[in-house]
């Protein structure tokens, strides 16, 4: 699922008022190497700022260099982060934190769920830490932070209960609008703006 | 402050400084314990996250609440204050 945010002042580049995050779920697809949700869709050629993140359900050195993989674990996951990596894209995940920790017996922990930062998005990250929420699923709730999302500041406003509205108010009263022109002249009223 | 003049120093209010972006994610696998204390502790941040992105969320009735369409397997929850700054546009594939 892809969410396009726009805002008129931008959130990270200037240029571009859009932003887009990217959530995905991948489980296992038609075969054990084959994730249910192929790499080239959830990271696509960047135009603007682009936060791909989800539940991905693979393991890869990057994320967890001290684990011992399996095979089909590389397998599937290397077409992800291949293809992460020829786009530019950056893991934004603390590598060794873990994300899952499995409730049976024979599993084990690793890092599954992952977040990659475009280009364009890479520079304005500033973490990437567990909020130590603990609510009661296998995951861990993962925080991503980034900083200067709005380039420019919200101008000043005026402070509306210091600004004496005495004389506006009294001229807005006294404001009279004048009639409407018959329907036959309204052609000659428009000429006229 | 004259209607006619431009205000100036205490007659001119700044809003306050926006928030860092923050995002959470999270796999609630289909539960709604786990979404509810997963909304209930985000109250314990010291910044209330503007997007909250889940993976396999709890559905009624096969659909998730206000919305459509069948089984998703995944959801935005955006924090209204932030929905008030942006325009979403939201897409499947």
């Amino acid at each position: 699922m892809v969410l396009d945010l726009f805002t008129p002042e931008g959130f990270f580049d200037p240029p571009r008022v859009g932003f887009t995050i990217v959530n995905s779920y991948s489980t296992m697809g038609r075969t054990i190497n084959t994730p249910s949700v192929p790499a080239d869709l959830i990271f696509t050629d960047p135009t603007g700022p682009v936060l791909t993140l989800g539940d991905l359900n693979i393991h890869h050195p990057t994320a967890d260099p001290l684990r011992t993989f399996k095979q089909d674990e590389l397998a599937t996951s290397f077409p992800s982060f291949e293809r992460a990596t020829d786009l530019g894209y950056s893991l934004l995940n603390t590598a060794r934190v873990y994300t899952c920790f499995s409730m049976s017996l024979v599993g084990r922990p690793g890092v599954i769920d992952l977040g990659f930062a475009c280009p364009l998005l890479a520079p304005y990250f500033s973490e990437c830490s567990d909020p130590r929420l603990s609510p009661g699923s296998d995951h861990i709730p993962i925080l991503l932070r980034f900083d200067a999302p709005f380039v420019r500041a919200p101008p000043p406003t005026p402070n509306w209960p210091l600004t004496h509205r005495g004389p506006v108010d009294t001229a807005i009263k006294s404001l009279g609008i004048p009639p409407s022109p018959p329907p036959t002249n309204l052609g000659l009223a428009w000429d006229m703006v | 402050m004259r209607y006619n003049q431009l205000p100036q120093g205490d007659e001119l209010v700044s809003p306050p400084p926006r928030n860092p972006f923050t995002l959470v994610q999270h796999n609630s696998l289909r539960s709604w314990d786990v979404f509810l204390s997963l909304f209930g502790s985000l109250s314990q941040l010291a910044i209330t996250p503007s997007i909250v992105a889940l993976q396999d969320p709890p559905v009624y009735r096969g659909k998730l609440l206000s919305f459509q369409l069948a089984q998703p397997c995944m959801a935005f929850y955006v924090f209204s204050t932030f929905l008030s700054t942006v325009t979403l546009l939201p897409k499947l594939f």
